[in-house]
C-alpha cells in the first residue's frame, strides 16, 4: 500500500509539472492573452478610452502600441477621431509595456488579435509575414498619390515590403545616442561628450571616482534585459566601428564576434571595476532613467525617439542633459549605425474582419495632422515627407541637434531569420563579459561556434545563405 | 471486461449518475486544460516546431540537446535545487514556530494568522514589484534600514550576482510562509489535548512536549506538508520572473522560468526564436527531475518510519 501511494504520489508530481509546463508555464504574470481591454499584469496596458463595449454600435478597431512617450499626444486626438469620423469607426487605443512581442503572439494564436498593431520587432519581416501571417498586404489600398507622401525609396525590402507586397509604412526612426548629465560633466570638467571608447571609460572613471560620495557615478545601462541593453549600445558601437551587426558577417556569410572584443573590454572596465552604477545589472530601463533624472547618472545610452518625451512627462527632470552620438573604438565613424526602427512601424493584422476600417485607422494615424505635430512635439523623428514639410522644426532637436537621425543611422540588411542557437544568446553572453563573469576571448569563439553551427544548420535545410561578397560596413553593397 | 462486468459498470454509472454529473465539468476541465495539454507536449516535444510554420520530426534530439548541448538547463536545475532547499529550510521552520505560537484560539492570534496570510493571497508579480521597492540597490527600504541600524555601512547589491537567489528566497518565503504556517495549524489541532494534559500531569516541560509529543503527532501532516512545498517550490517562477527575469546572468534562472522562456521569450532579440518542441523536451526532463526527488523524499521518508518504529 505504501509502495502504491509513492508511486502515485510521484506520478502525481510528474503530471503537475507536465501539466504547467505544458501550459507554457500556466496562466502568469506578463503571459495572460490579451484581447482588448484586457489587462495582463507585468505588462499593464493603459488605453485612452473607454472598453469596446462602449463603443455605441461603431465598427471596433483595436490598436496595440508600446508608444507610452506619445500617449498624452495621441489620446485626445483618438478620441476627436472616435466622436467625428465619418465612418463610423471606433478606435480601441491600448499602449503596452513589457513583454509585447509574446503578448501579440499569444493574441494571434488564442484570439482576439488587435485590427492594427505596432510591429513588436522580435522577428524579422520574412518571419512575421510567411511565417506567422500576422500582416495585411496594404499594396492594394494604396494609390500612387498616396504612396508619393512617403517619398522616394519608402518601401524597401525586408524592412516595410517584401517583394510586390507592402506590410507596414515608413512611421517615425529612432536611434541610439549616449545621453549623459551636463550638470555632472561640468562639475567634474569634462568638457565635451566621449569621442572615442578610451575616452567614454574615462569620464565614467572621473566621475564615479569624484562623486560616488554623493551617490553619482559615472555610467549606468539597463542591463536587466540583456537584449534590451546590448542591442542599443554594444551592438551600436560595434557596427558605428566598423564591426559586425549582432555578429553577422554579410560579406562572408558566417558569424563572426571578434570585432566585439574592444568593445567589450572597455564596456568591462567600467562594469566589472566599480564604476558603473551599483547594481546595474539588475536595472531595468525605467528605474535606470529615474536615477539619470535624479541627477545620479552621468551617462547612458537609450534611444532617441523616447527620451525627451521620459524627462518632459513620465519623470520631469531639473538636471541638463544632452545627447550625442556614441563613441567609437577608433574616433572615426567606420560603419553605418542601424536603425532602433525606421521604415516600418504599424501594420494591419492579415485577419482582421474590417480591413477597410482598419485602413481608415493607418491612414488616420499616419496623417500630416497627426504626424506633422508629432514631428514638431519632438516625439519622434517622423519619415513622412509630407508630413514634416507642413510642420515646424522640433524644439527638441533644435535645442539637441544629435537627437536628429543622421546620415550615419540607415537600416541594415535584413539579418538571417530563424536562426535557432543553442546554449544562451549572445546578448547574455556579452553581459557576463563585461561584468567580469565570462572570459572575453572564450566567449567571442564559443559564441562563433555556436551561431555558425545554428546557421549552418538552417542553411542545411534549404534556407539560402546570406553571403554579399563586396559589403562593408559603409556603403553596404548588397549586390551578389 | 466481460459482458457482466460491463452492465454492471453501467448499472453503477447510473445508480451514481448524480455524483458522475457533478464530476463531469471537472472532467472536461481537465481533459481540455491538463490532459490536452500533456498529450500536446508528448508529441511535440518529438518536433522542432517554433509556435509557426512547419513542426519538424526530430526523433530524439531534442533530448540529446538536454543532456549534451544545453548547459543553460542544467544550470537552471542547479539553480532550482539552490531556491528549493533555501525556500524550504526557511519556510518550513518559521511556518511551524509561528504555528505553535498562534495555534491557541485568541483574537490577537488570529489577528496575527490573518496578516501572516495575507501575502499567500496577494499577486505574486505585485509582491516581486514591492521587493523590487525594498530590495533595489540605489534607494530600496532595506540598504536604507540596514545601514540605519549600522549593519552595513554601504549599499548591498540585493538584486546583483551575489544576493539574487538569496533575495528571491526571501520573496519566496515571505510569500509562503502564511500557508504552510496554517496547514500547521490544522495538524496542531487535530492533536488530542487529553495527550498534552498526560504529559502535564507526569512533569513534562515544554520542550519535552515540543519534541516527545507535539512533533512526532504531527509527523504524518509534516510528510504532506514538505511533499507539497517540495513539488510547489519547484514550479515557482512567476514572482522571479517579475523580480529579476532569471537575472543576473542566469543567477536566479530556475528550470520552470527557463521552460516559459523556450515558449515566451522574455528578452526577445532578433536572432532569437521561441522553441515549442524543445521546451515541451525540457518539460518532461524536468518533470522527471521534480518526480525523482519526489520519490527520492517518500523512499527516505518511509525508511525513517521504519528506523523510528512508526
Amino acid at each position: 500500500m505504501k509502495k502504491a501511494t509513492r508511486i502515485l504520489a510521484a506520478a502525481l508530481a510528474v503530471v503537475l509539472t507536465l501539466a504547467l509546463a505544458a501550459c507554457g508555464g500556466s496562466p502568469s504574470a506578463g503571459s495572460t492573452p490579451a484581447g482588448s481591454g484586457s489587462a495582463p499584469a507585468g505588462s499593464v496596458p493603459s488605453g485612452s478610452g473607454p472598453a469596446p463595449a462602449a463603443a455605441d454600435g461603431k465598427i471596433t478597431i483595436a490598436y496595440w502600441t508600446t508608444n507610452r512617450h506619445d500617449q498624452a499626444y495621441m489620446t485626445p486626438l483618438i478620441e476627436e477621431f472616435n466622436q467625428t469620423n465619418d465612418k463610423n469607426i471606433y478606435i480601441d487605443y491600448q499602449v503596452y509595456a513589457d513583454n509585447y512581442s509574446q503578448m501579440l503572439d499569444l493574441a494571434f494564436s488564442t484570439g482576439p488579435a488587435p485590427d492594427v498593431f505596432q510591429l513588436s520587432g522580435s522577428d524579422p519581416l520574412e518571419i512575421v509575414v510567411n511565417e506567422k501571417g500576422q500582416l495585411l498586404d496594404l499594396a492594394p489600398f494604396m494609390d500612387d498619390a498616396y504612396r508619393a507622401r512617403f517619398g522616394e525609396g519608402a518601401f524597401v525590402e525586408g524592412i516595410n515590403a517584401i517583394g510586390d507586397g507592402i506590410y507596414s509604412l515608413p512611421y517615425t526612426a529612432s536611434a541610439a545616442r549616449l545621453f549623459y548629465n551636463q550638470d555632472i560633466f561640468s562639475r567634474v570638467g569634462i568638457k565635451a561628450p566621449p569621442a572615442t571608447l578610451d575616452e567614454l571609460v574615462a569620464d565614467a572613471k572621473l566621475i564615479t571616482e569624484q562623486l560616488s560620495g554623493e551617490g553619482i557615478y559615472g555610467i549606468s545601462g539597463n542591463y536587466k534585459s540583456a537584449a534590451s541593453s546590448v542591442s542599443r549600445s554594444i551592438d551600436m558601437i560595434v557596427m558605428r566601428s566598423g564591426g559586425t551587426r549582432g555578429g553577422f558577417d554579410y560579406k562572408t556569410g558566417t558569424y563572426d564576434f571578434s570585432s566585439y572584443k574592444p568593445v567589450l573590454e572597455a564596456f568591462r572596465e567600467m562594469y566589472a571595476t566599480g564604476v558603473a552604477f551599483p547594481g546595474s545589472e539588475s536595472l531595468d530601463i525605467d528605474p535606470m532613467r529615474t536615477q539619470f533624472a535624479a541627477g545620479k547618472i552621468g551617462m547612458y545610452i537609450s534611444i532617441s525617439h523616447a527620451e525627451p518625451g521620459v524627462y518632459a512627462n513620465q519623470f520631469p527632470t531639473e538636471e541638463k542633459w544632452d545627447c550625442a552620438q556614441l563613441p567609437t573604438v577608433s574616433g572615426k565613424v567606420e560603419g553605418k549605425q542601424q536603425l532602433w526602427f525606421g521604415g516600418s512601424n504599424i501594420g494591419i493584422n492579415a485577419a482582421t474582419k474590417h480591413p477597410d476600417e482598419a485602413w481608415e485607422v493607418m491612414k488616420f494615424l499616419h496623417s500630416d495632422e497627426v504626424m506633422g505635430p508629432y514631428h514638431t512635439a519632438g516625439l519622434g523623428t517622423v519619415m513622412i515627407p509630407s508630413a514634416v514639410e507642413s510642420a515646424e522644426a522640433p524644439e527638441t532637436i533644435s535645442q539637441m541637434p544629435n537627437l536628429a537621425i543622421s546620415s550615419d543611422d540607415q537600416n541594415w540588411p535584413p539579418l538571417p531569420a530563424g536562426v535557432v542557437v543553442e546554449g544562451k544568446d549572445y546578448y547574455t553572453v556579452v553581459v557576463e563579459c563585461i561584468f567580469g563573469i565570462t572570459d572575453i576571448d572564450s566567449a567571442i569563439e564559443d559564441l562563433n561556434t555556436r551561431y555558425n553551427a545554428a546557421y549552418d544548420k538552417l542553411v542545411e535545410s534549404g534556407v539560402e545563405r546570406i553571403v554579399y561578397p563586396n559589403f562593408d560596413p559603409i556603403e553596404q553593397d548588397t549586390s551578389k | 471486461m466481460s459482458a457482466k462486468g460491463k452492465r454492471h459498470l453501467w448499472q453503477h454509472v447510473v445508480r451514481e449518475r448524480t455524483s458522475y454529473l457533478m464530476l463531469l465539468p471537472n472532467l472536461v476541465m481537465f481533459a481540455v486544460f491538463t490532459v490536452y495539454p500533456i498529450l500536446w507536449a508528448l508529441r511535440y516535444m518529438l518536433y522542432d516546431y517554433r509556435g509557426y510554420g512547419e513542426a519538424k520530426f526530430v526523433g530524439l534530439d531534442n533530448f540529446v540537446r538536454v543532456f549534451t548541448r544545453d548547459p543553460v538547463f542544467w544550470d537552471a536545475v542547479k539553480n532550482t535545487m539552490v531556491y528549493v532547499g533555501g525556500k524550504l529550510v526557511l519556510t518550513l521552520p518559521i511556518a511551524f514556530m509561528l504555528a505553535f505560537l498562534l495555534s491557541k484560539n485568541t483574537h490577537i492570534n488570529a489577528v496575527s494568522q490573518s496578516i501572516i496570510f495575507t501575502p499567500t493571497i496577494m499577486s505574486s508579480a505585485v509582491m516581486a514589484l514591492i521587493f523590487y521597492l525594498l530590495f533595489n540597490t540605489y534607494n530600496g527600504e532595506v540598504n536604507r534600514f540596514l545601514m540605519w541600524l549600522g549593519v552595513i555601512d554601504e549599499n548591498v547589491n540585493w538584486l546583483g550576482v551575489q544576493h539574487a537567489m538569496l533575495t528571491v528566497i526571501i520573496l519566496a518565503v515571505w510569500g509562503g510562509v502564511g500557508n504552510y504556517m496554517v496547514y500547521f495549524i490544522a495538524g496542531l489541532t487535530g492533536i488530542s489535548t487529553d495527550v498534552y494534559e498526560s504529559a502535564k500531569l507526569d512533569g513534562a516541560n515544554g520542550a519535552q512536549t515540543l519534541f516527545r509529543i507535539t512533533l512526532p503527532l504531527l509527523a504524518p501532516v509534516l510528510k504532506m506538508i514538505l511533499m507539497l512545498a517540495l513539488v510547489i517550490s519547484f514550479m515557482d517562477m512567476q514572482s522571479i520572473m517579475v523580480l529579476t527575469e532569471g537575472g543576473p546572468m542566469g543567477r536566479t534562472n530556475v528550470m520552470f522560468l527557463y521552460i516559459y522562456q523556450l515558449f515566451f521569450p522574455i528578452s526577445a532579440g532578433s536572432t532569437v526564436t521561441q522553441e515549442f518542441g524543445y521546451g515541451a523536451a525540457v518539460s518532461l526532463v524536468a518533470a522527471c527531475i521534480i518526480g525523482l526527488v519526489t520519490g527520492l523524499y517518500l523512499i527516505i521518508g518511509s525508511r525513517l518510519d521504519k528506523v523510528t518504529g512508526e
